[in-house]
């Protein structure tokens, strides 16, 4: 017994600093093939945001569309703080639509953190990991030891996500309608979200933040708050920011893919429109 | 409690420290962990049933004193309690809403439309397996292979000894009652041999199964839309999916069992080495295989009686153990299908040619005859998988044809990353299980190896989100 118990305890160890080693040596390497490269190679527009921004805006000869379906606030903020130390001229097209702040705490506290974590999980500080860490302690700690080995870089911009059987405005299939989303609900720490964009556009009063709201469902519209346009207000008071909004535009049931995303045909409107806009914008603020 | 979930991870050592450190001087104590350890173990998972195997658990040990009457009619009487009140928890909790929607069907097609009562319990887990521990209990003393058991503890170990109480292998009470009812030794070779069993185990389910279902799921959920030649390779991997997932449980059970000093009967033996179905059912599921040869196909005549009832007697036992897998007419066929190839070599004599040996056992590598012997009953045996899986027989069907009338010539275009992928990992169970054929309980894996085996096993259990439970939890 004594032999089995020495042996095994001696194996658990051997595995355990195994396994440590891997992981940090994974981390080194991928810190240098993710998302520096594609963020130094000459584009100047980068799109974040969810699944709505990453079903309607193409890749131009200036764009990239970085945005990824589920994607919070929180790591909206991570991904352009990583963009902008690659390309220190870019701007940043960060998705701000209604349910930004609520989707970004039930996507960061119940599904889609482990997607999200595992993509940005080597350019997070440590003050975030903790803050992953507080809100959902079980999943975050089982991400932090498993990173995705399989994939070396995750631009997935422009990619349909959509959700074949949702129909356009059936507002039940939706991510924010997740089971047991609103257990999760809390005030404070949505809030946090907020201001970590806030503090990032504080912190680089050069860079041009554009606010873009995409086309959405009726439904959406209607879930408007009055805590959101308050959040709103505050960022685009800052000399740097401003907005663009799509959910005003009346697109036809024929453009969307879903409930809430475009389809290929409503892709090339919308890049059409963004492309002029950015460049209104450009010219109108010196950029 | 899964074996491939953290709970287990814990509750594993702690019972293994109770049991050998704390309990360790009387064997009565020693059962009674474990006793209560299973029920815990069972209980984490659903504790509403807990009842129903304490009952199960209860009445087999009373019929088992009423069956070891020297009163034959009373023994009689007795065994077909037990029969009854275990094929009973069965026909209520599994098969009951099966009937009576047939029932329905049946009425509606002479026109007469009823409204049956369903029930609509969530199956109880493991239900399939203890209720055939204790049938296998009473059966054997009545046979008289088996005195009663004095103690409720230690026939309530037998029944739901954790590491089989809820996908098995089946065990027989003249196999493990016996250990159980004397003192166990801690051995450090059968333990070391424990923990290798348990990570193989592991890696074939984390690893490997988990990884596979997710394209078998997407090919059956999709099957009208994807092209026949995705369809195929989602078939094989299906194939692959349910033996590494079963056969993982069986090995974490069989090494789990291990580390407390016992010692469970064998439930798959390499089975995609078979060379024709009358061997692969002898290497599948052997202990269900078994056990419905010793308690039907013998009491039912076996081959005594003529051709004729050996044929009827083999169709019986392959449509129950179909049937036994799930209330479904897919299982049914799948059964029936297995039925109709073990035909032939029944009438022939020929199911008995391969009973002992394992192929290529003094070779390197099989003769080109044990290949195309081997690929012919693997793809048989993969066929049959299509109703196995299927939700319907419609979807079977529609899933066969979609085989044939839409199979793509040009491979490389057609197969995805992730099926290349795939076909990896089964490359890995092939070579691997080629290496250990010759004794399944005795892995010889090399130091290095079991080390980066183990690292990728935490690594996988880590990384998938889904919990993923054994596809014989469901049976």
């Amino acid at each position: 017994m004594k032999r089995f118990l020495l042996k095994f305890a001696r194996y658990a160890v051997a595995i355990s600093l195994g396994y440590i080693v891997l992981i940090f040596s994974y981390s080194f390497l991928t810190r240098a093939l993710k998302l520096n490269p594609y963020s130094a190679r000459g584009k100047n527009v980068f799109v974040v945001g969810n699944s709505h921004s990453q079903c309607a805006i193409k890749d131009t000869l200036d764009i990239v569309n970085f945005a990824m379906g589920g994607e919070s606030v929180f790591f909206s903020a991570i991904k352009t703080r990583e963009i902008l130390k690659a390309n220190p001229k870019a701007i940043i097209c960060i998705e701000f639509y209604p349910l930004s702040i609520k989707s970004a705490y039930i996507n960061l506290a119940d599904h889609r953190l482990p997607k999200h974590y595992r993509n940005y999980m080597y350019y997070m500080t440590a003050e975030e990991h903790l803050f992953l860490l507080r809100n959902n302690p079980w999943k975050t700690a089982r991400v932090f030891l498993s990173p995705n080995f399989f994939s070396v870089f995750n631009k997935t911009g422009g990619a349909l996500t959509a959700n074949p059987k949702a129909k356009r405005n059936n507002s039940i299939v939706s991510e924010r309608r997740k089971p047991g989303a609103e257990k999760t609900w809390d005030d404070k720490t949505e809030m946090q979200n907020f201001y970590a964009l806030l503090d990032l556009i504080e912190a680089h009063p050069t860079n041009l933040f554009v606010l873009t709201r995409m086309p959405e469902s009726r439904q959406l519209k209607f879930e408007t708050t009055p805590k959101y346009l308050d959040c709103l207000n505050q960022l685009k008071q800052k000399p740097n920011v401003c907005q663009i909004d799509y959910s005003h535009i009346d697109f036809p049931d024929s453009d969307f893919a879903d409930a809430e995303h475009m389809n290929d045909k409503g892709q090339e409107k919308v890049t059409k429109l963004f492309v002029m806009d950015i460049e209104k914008i450009r010219a109108s603020k010196g950029f | 409690m899964l074996f491939n979930s953290f709970e287990f991870f814990l509750f594993l050592p702690v019972v293994f420290c109770l049991y050998w450190f704390v309990f360790n001087r009387s064997l009565k104590w020693q059962n009674t962990l474990i006793v209560a350890a299973s029920y815990f173990f069972y209980g984490w998972w659903s504790y509403e049933f807990l009842g129903l195997l304490c009952l199960s658990t209860v009445l087999d040990y009373c019929y088992g004193f009423g069956v070891a009457s020297a009163n034959r009619k009373r023994a009689r009487l007795f065994l077909w309690l037990s029969v009854i009140n275990n094929a009973g928890i069965l026909a209520i909790f599994k098969y009951y809403d099966f009937f009576a929607v047939q029932f329905q069907h049946a009425f509606a097609s002479i026109g007469i439309h009823t409204t049956p009562l369903l029930l609509n319990v969530a199956l109880p887990v493991g239900i399939s397996f203890y209720t055939f521990h204790g049938m296998s209990y009473v059966f054997d003393i009545y046979r008289k292979r088996q005195a009663p058991v004095n103690s409720i503890v230690d026939y309530a170990a037998f029944v739901g000894f954790f590491p089989l109480l809820v996908a098995g292998p089946i065990e027989r009470a003249n196999h493990l009652l016996p250990q159980i009812q004397h003192t166990r030794k801690f051995s450090y070779t059968q333990a070391a041999d424990g923990c290798r069993l348990i990570l193989w185990g592991m890696f074939k389910k984390v690893v490997i199964a988990d990884n596979l279902s997710g394209i078998v799921d997407l090919a059956f959920n999709n099957y009208g839309t994807s092209s026949g030649l995705t369809l195929v390779a989602a078939l094989i991997f299906f194939g692959f999916q349910i033996y590494c997932d079963f056969s993982g449980y069986s090995d974490i059970a069989i090494g789990t069992a291990k580390l407390f000093g016992f010692e469970l009967l064998s439930n798959f033996k390499f089975p995609y080495f078979s060379r024709d179905i009358s061997e692969y059912w002898r290497r599948w599921h052997l202990s269900l295989t078994s056990w419905f040869k010793d308690y039907l196909y013998i009491p039912l005549g076996g081959s005594r009686n003529g051709k004729l009832k050996a044929v009827r007697n083999t169709f019986i036992v392959f449509l129950v153990s179909g049937f036994w897998h799930g209330a479904n007419w897919t299982f049914i066929i799948w059964g029936g299908i297995h039925a109709c190839a073990f035909l032939p070599l029944l009438l022939l004599n020929r199911n008995r040619k391969y009973v002992n040996d394992v192929v290529a056992y003094d070779r390197r590598l099989p003769s080109l005859k044990e290949l195309w012997q081997m690929l012919s009953t693997f793809s048989f045996v993969t066929f049959a998988w299509i109703f196995f899986r299927s939700d319907s027989l419609s979807a079977a069907i529609g899933y066969a044809k979609r085989i044939v009338t839409s199979f793509y010539h040009n491979p490389l275009q057609s197969l995805s990353l992730g099926e290349y992928k795939a076909f990896f990992y089964i490359l890995i169970v092939v070579l691997a299980d080629w290496h250990f054929r010759r004794n399944e309980r005795q892995l010889k894996i090399h130091k290095i190896l079991l080390f980066i085996m183990s690292i990728i096993v935490i690594y996988f259990m880590l990384y998938n989100d889904a919990d993923n439970n054994f596809i014989y939890f469901t049976f």
